[in-house]
């Protein structure tokens, strides 16, 4: 009898609505019509008021971040502020920030935008692409220092250097192994390349006369015979391969805690054996999202939101994958919304 | 030592040559960048200018406004991770996330206003389309089929045509100086809101606030300029490779395989 009644309703309103209504009133009643119309037939959840656990959603995951509780997360117009599982929270009500720790319940802070802790969230591209030496000295402070116009690199008690350019720094997540590309002199420092480059401000008889200096100075350094500009690997690990240094690059991200060479066509270990054969058509190491497990024996490559593995296993709907040790395991990490939590959900695979 | 001397003051005019030339156009400020949206245009000219045509829009118009866009895109998109923004504003609505969608990054809140002004279009073509796409959908359903057209380059264009109609539409009585005023007005419109006032658009008409990176840098650009600069620069000859349909879209996945 109900649905009798919706149904002679939903009649009338669409008989109002044929006959001319007009445009403003004919789209609320419509909506109207809808929703009768939807409840008379059973048909609710047909415009999609429910949303699902995503694909990727797991039985074992557990709560990282809980909405609705006093804080945001932070986030931009193309990134959420993730980094190896850690969450910066932004406090709107304060303007401060506090961040969710992957391995703590509680959030630090407050912080202010400024504090090295919230800036530690920001420094993705000088890791991926330093400038120079100098954006690495600022990267990994207590690690690389300036000394004059060179650097030095100092682990575990041991200084390696001074180098006149360190063109590739690359040290494991436990911070035990470090291997780097660095060229021990130049003809030319940091400083005198950017005072040649000044130069063009200057008038024709100051760019002589600074020509003429640099060019004394570069004579003096060649005829000294203590000059050494061939570019070389250096690293506290015996043994790392000088020749892959001309094929292949440095990478700490795609094996846990490890450092490893990748080449064109595949992955090794740092004294240059195979750990895997790179099929172009389904894996893209270079994106940054791509691991290699702790036995070698698979991997797996984030993009856009899908975690595909090489046993053909594909997660969607998930963000943020990182590698840490979870459980006492090396494991994959992701993460996940989860409608039905109201938070963003964490799951560890063993990996 | 005179060797050394000529050798050392070659390099210093070269040097001064080379920064010359670095700001001379946008079109290397933003190097390949620029030359991946030339390439995205190119390879996807002959299905926009049919969507064009069948909405009524000048494709020339269409391209140049959203050619900052395509810049922004091109060099962001590797690094672009939205999984989480998507899943908060399907869910949640866009108190929780807005944030621009797909190549021609158009945000949520944006094409919402789209779908309620529809009607001011004055247009059955358009009206047929959202109609369809739209039909009985609301709240989470709604949000989620706006985020899948947005991901999807030939309804998103859809969106970005609906835009230049209603600014058509509106402005249609306005005396522009030339074309180069129309273009960073429809642009300025485009990149700020273009429901917004005509006073506010024409204050983003000089903003400089467009930039390629993942966090603000120092310097930031004007995106009606940029606009601009691609307009003015149009010749109209970009290759017509593909047929008629947004199914072949050529994406920069593609034109990455290029490098």
């Amino acid at each position: 009898m109900k649905h009798i009644k919706s149904f002679g309703l939903a009649f009338m309103l669409v008989i109002f609505i044929v006959s001319g209504a007009n445009a403003q009133l004919g789209k609320m009643l419509n909506k109207v019509k809808n929703k009768i119309v939807d409840k008379a037939i059973g048909n609710e959840n047909q415009s999609g008021n429910q949303a699902s656990e995503p694909d990727c959603a797991s039985d074992d995951a557990v709560v990282a971040f809980e909405f609705d509780k006093g804080y945001t997360v932070d986030m931009n117009e193309i990134s959420v502020t993730i980094k190896n599982g850690d969450i910066l929270l932004y406090a709107r009500n304060t303007s401060n920030y506090f961040i969710k720790r992957a391995d703590s319940d509680s959030p630090e802070g407050p912080f202010s935008e400024n504090d090295p802790e919230v800036r530690a969230f920001e420094n993705h591209e000088a890791e991926v692409n330093p400038e120079n030496s100098q954006a690495y000295a600022v990267s990994y402070p207590g690690i690389i220092f300036r000394t004059g116009d060179k650097y030095e690199i100092k682990l575990d008690g041991q200084t390696y250097g001074p180098f006149a350019v360190i063109q590739t720094f690359v040290i494991n997540l436990s911070k035990t192994k470090f291997v780097a590309a660095v060229t021990p002199d130049v003809l030319f420092t940091e400083n005198e390349q950017k005072q040649m480059q000044n130069a063009e401000n200057k008038t024709q008889t100051e760019q002589m006369a600074m020509a003429m200096q640099m060019a004394q100075k570069m004579q003096q350094r060649m005829a000294g015979g203590a000059t050494d500009i061939q570019q070389k690997i250096v690293s506290n690990i015996e043994g790392v391969s000088q020749d892959m240094m001309y094929n292949a690059t440095l990478s700490s991200e795609i094996k846990f805690d490890d450092i490893v060479w990748v080449g064109f066509d595949k992955i090794t270990d740092l004294f240059g054996n195979t750990l895997l054969n790179i099929d172009h058509s389904r894996m893209n190491v270079q994106n940054g999202n791509f691991w290699l497990s702790s036995d070698n024996k698979s991997w797996a490559t984030f993009s856009y939101g899908q975690l595909t593995f090489s046993d053909g296993k594909i997660l969607k709907d998930l963000f943020a994958p990182y590698r840490a040790y979870e459980n006492g395991k090396p494991s994959l990490v992701y993460m996940y919304f989860s409608p039905k939590h109201n938070a963003i959900m964490k799951v560890a695979i063993p990996f | 030592m005179y060797l050394y001397f000529v050798l050392f003051y070659c390099f210093v005019f070269n040097i001064s040559a080379q920064e010359n030339n670095v700001n001379s156009s946008y079109a290397q400020i933003f190097a390949s960048g620029w030359q991946k949206a030339i390439t995205f245009i190119s390879e996807n000219r002959r299905w926009m200018e049919d969507e064009c045509l069948t909405y009524g829009i000048d494709y020339k118009t269409a391209v140049s406004v959203i050619f900052p866009e395509l810049v922004r895109y091109s060099i962001l998109r590797d690094k672009i991770e939205i999984t989480l923004l998507k899943a908060l504003y399907t869910n949640k609505g866009d108190e929780y996330a807005n944030f621009s969608v797909g190549v021609f990054q158009i945000k949520p809140t944006c094409a919402e206003t789209v779908i309620d002004n529809v009607d001011k279009l004055k247009n059955p073509a358009f009206k047929t389309w959202f109609r369809k796409q739209h039909a009985d959908l609301r709240d989470y359903g709604l949000r989620k089929a706006i985020v899948d057209e947005l991901e999807d380059p030939g309804n998103e264009f859809i969106y970005v045509l609906a835009i230049i109609r209603f600014l058509d539409k509106t402005y249609k009585d306005h005396r522009w100086t030339d074309g180069i005023e129309k273009i960073r007005f429809y642009a300025a419109a485009y990149n700020g809101g273009f429901s917004n006032t005509e006073a506010w658009i024409r204050q983003q008409m000089e903003a400089k606030t467009f930039h390629t990176g993942i966090v603000k840098p120092k310097e930031c650009y004007c995106y009606a300029d940029i606009a601009a600069d691609f307009f003015a620069g149009f010749s109209g000859s970009q290759g017509n490779i593909q047929k008629g349909n947004p199914a072949n879209f050529k994406s920069f996945n593609i034109i990455n395989s290029y490098k």
